[in-house]
């Protein structure tokens, strides 16, 4: 999986209708200390996650492996909600402060 | 099947129902002389509980949801094995 910054949604009135319900979040992946790839993805959400969330994302046919998602065509879909990551010995982020001391990004 | 090695963890309590493996690895890739290889992937770590610091193997893909067994999670990456020695084969 990857870690990704929740950055907007994406709406779609035309779509396969098996997708009916569905939430795309438009999702940019970081690093373990915050910092964006600059890679963006289409990512299917049933848990919830907003603007600003960080998330763990599947991608590939593990998208599918749950009872919402089984039947639709996704390929990249949020399977948690990121509370806490520990890297290199200290806590990098965690869902009150963000990355970083400030919440604002990764420290230098 | 890819080398990693394991740097931290991450700790995701809303999740998919599914995603039963409590157990999340942050793993740097490297190559089989340590050189890191792209950036950082999130593993479940359901056999090996490594610790941090420690080179493992660790299957992508639909590989991984294999590894994971029946019912299958929706996860994409899972630790296999952990490595105790790299061997050049003799030429």
């Amino acid at each position: 999986m990857i870690i990704g910054r929740v950055i907007g949604r994406a709406v779609s009135t035309r779509k396969d209708e098996k997708l009916l319900g569905t939430k795309l979040l438009l999702v940019e992946e970081v690093d373990p200390r915050g910092a964006g790839s600059g890679d963006m993805a289409v990512v299917a959400d049933h848990l919830g996650a907003g603007p600003g969330d960080v998330v763990l994302v599947a991608q590939g046919s593990a998208a599918r492996f749950t009872a919402q998602t089984k039947e639709q065509p996704v390929d990249a879909l949020v399977v948690g909600i990121v509370d806490m990551i520990r890297f290199d010995g200290r806590s990098t982020f965690t869902s009150a402060d963000g990355f970083g001391s400030n919440g604002k990004g990764p420290q230098p | 099947m890819n080398l990693g090695v394991v740097h931290g963890v991450v700790v995701a309590d809303t999740r998919a129902a599914e995603l039963t493996e409590p157990r999340l690895v942050l793993i740097q890739p490297v190559d089989e002389v340590g050189a890191e290889q792209g950036g950082a992937v999130v593993a479940l770590d359901p056999i090996v509980s490594a610790a941090e610091g420690s080179l493992v193997w660790f299957v992508n893909g639909s590989d991984a949801t294999d590894a994971l067994g029946e019912p299958f999670q929706p996860a994409d990456a899972a630790v296999v094995g952990l490595v105790s020695s790299i061997r050049e084969a003799l030429a």
